[in-house]
């Protein structure tokens, strides 16, 4: 059987042939202990190049090595920058015309670029592109498998045999892990967990930022299970009431709900027999009930479990398991 | 034995000098065909690019299935090339892959102004102004393929009878 990449190589691999040849030599070169640790990769017009880990922050001279002070690290050019955003866009900027305005692309391994630059406005005042792009953010993506077999035993119902996920809130501060527990929660439900009297169902991911399942080109660059349906990039309001009229999913995965048109939509599923599993920011239950919408879909029971994680211990740190009144 | 080497001589003459003209012609005539493969390969691409927001690589590769000689040629090659990655925009590619073929093209420098003006922009443009730049080049290639067949209907026809005409006459001086 073979071993599976180490994840310092992993997302090297996967990020090199975006980058232009300056960054290619500085991201090869970093120290693979480093490399592990990383958790995103600051690369801004005319300043360090940082690698961020949950130790800190690291400046990296040009060929990958620790800086030390920041003047010795690499400084990316105009040049350099928009030959990465070239390599990004795949040289068709048409064709990520709408994850630039909403601000991130997504890579190969679910990474994902957020970028920075002058925005321009359309006549409404609305975002309508952004252009001198100035400043990208690698976060490096990370599924954890196992997250969600820690709680899942608490987030079953029904009777033995026929057990299924409950309708579950993920709640927690950014960075914490929750989309990481809605990613395994959805492979766990589409796979089955025999063990545990789960039996392996539909599941539909709708994945507006492209977060969970990690799309690129269509396919998802996270293991989200065998029966898992993703619509990508798909406005969270639309794309639950469309998954439950065209898909039948047993499971609906969705996160970062919060506006009236999610609750609204949510509320809809709710009725179609799917058991929801959805994810919030929020540090507790009761900040939880202090957001409108949030507190709306708590009340009128559309979830029957609550998990609420911080980063405590490190993210994913679950911190309690509610059980809601559905 | 002298009068039988004249005729061919003569024969090769008249020949070579006619091939000539009629290279020429078929010139014309491919520059036309040529200036209307490319129109119909950019505005399927337009489509492409308008209706599905196909990536570069696999907008080229698509239209290189569906065209012919030169313009699959060096779509398929600027789609490959684009795939490969290592940093090419879509028009470097393109560039990359039409110079190639270049001895194959029929194209004149004015046409190729065209195509690389707008490959220069290719895929460096938001939606709505990459349609435009589509609407434009397919404008000018359309221009330049009504000169090339005002051209053609002028030239071809002189072209291979000057051709045969400038033999005869070389045969008639050497005689």
């Amino acid at each position: 059987m073979a071993h599976p990449e180490p994840v310092a190589a992993l997302w090297r691999r996967q990020l090199l042939p975006f980058l232009p040849s300056s960054l290619q030599r500085a991201v090869a070169g970093i120290p693979d202990a480093l490399a592990c640790q990383a958790l995103e990769l600051r690369i801004r017009l005319g300043r360090p190049l940082l690698l961020v880990t949950a130790a800190g922050e690291v400046a990296l001279q040009p060929d990958g090595s620790p800086a030390g002070e920041l003047r010795r690290a690499l400084h990316p050019d105009r040049a350099c920058v928009e030959a990465f955003f070239e390599h990004l866009s795949g040289g068709s900027l048409y064709a990520v015309e709408e994850q630039v305005r909403r601000g991130y692309l997504t890579l190969p391994g679910g990474h994902r670029v957020g970028l920075c630059g002058r925005a321009v406005l359309d006549a409404g005042g609305g975002l309508q592109a952004l252009t001198e792009l100035s400043g990208f953010n690698v976060r490096v993506a990370r599924a954890v498998e196992g997250a969600g077999r820690r709680v899942l035993g608490r987030l079953l119902v029904g009777p033995p045999g026929r057990r299924r996920l409950a309708s579950t809130l993920v709640l927690a501060p950014p960075g914490a892990g929750k989309t990481t527990l809605l990613r395994d929660l959805a492979r766990l439900a589409s796979a089955g967990v025999p063990e545990m009297g789960l039996a392996p169902c539909q599941v539909v991911v709708v994945d507006e930022r492209s977060e969970i399942a990690g799309c690129w080109r269509g396919i998802p660059q996270h293991d989200v299970g065998p029966r898992t349906d993703v619509l990508d990039g798909c406005p969270k309001a639309e794309g639950v009431l469309w998954a439950v009229r065209a898909l039948g999913p047993a499971v609906l995965v969705t996160d970062e709900v919060g506006t009236a048109a999610d609750v609204e939509a949510l509320l809809r599923a709710c009725h179609s027999g799917a058991s929801l599993v959805a994810s919030a920011h929020a540090d507790d239950l009761a900040g939880a009930r202090r957001r409108r919408g949030l507190a709306q879909l708590l009340e009128q029971g559309a979830f029957q479990r609550a998990v609420v994680l911080s980063l405590r211990a490190g993210p994913g740190t679950v911190e309690q398991v509610e059980e809601l009144q559905g | 034995m002298s009068r039988v080497l004249r005729l061919v001589g003569a024969f090769v003459v008249v020949a070579s000098l006619g091939a000539v003209g009629f290279l020429r012609a078929a010139e014309l005539h491919g520059r036309v065909q040529e200036l209307r493969e490319w129109c119909r390969a950019l505005e399927m691409l337009r489509a492409w690019v308008a209706h599905l927001r196909l990536p570069a690589a696999e907008a080229f590769q698509a239209v290189a299935r569906t065209s012919g000689g030169v313009v699959a040629g060096s779509l398929a090659r600027a789609g490959q090339l684009l795939q490969r990655g290592g940093g090419l925009s879509a028009g470097d590619a393109w560039r990359l892959a039409f110079r190639s073929l270049r001895d194959r093209s029929f194209l004149a420098a004015e046409d190729v102004a065209v195509l690389e003006g707008f490959w220069r922009q290719f895929g460096r443009l938001d939606q709505a102004t990459q349609l435009k730049s589509f609407d434009g080049a397919c404008e000018s290639l359309r221009r330049c393929l009504e000169r090339a067949l005002e051209q053609e209907q002028q030239l071809s026809r002189l072209a291979r009878f000057s051709g045969v005409a400038a033999g005869m006459g070389v045969v008639l001086l050497l005689l």
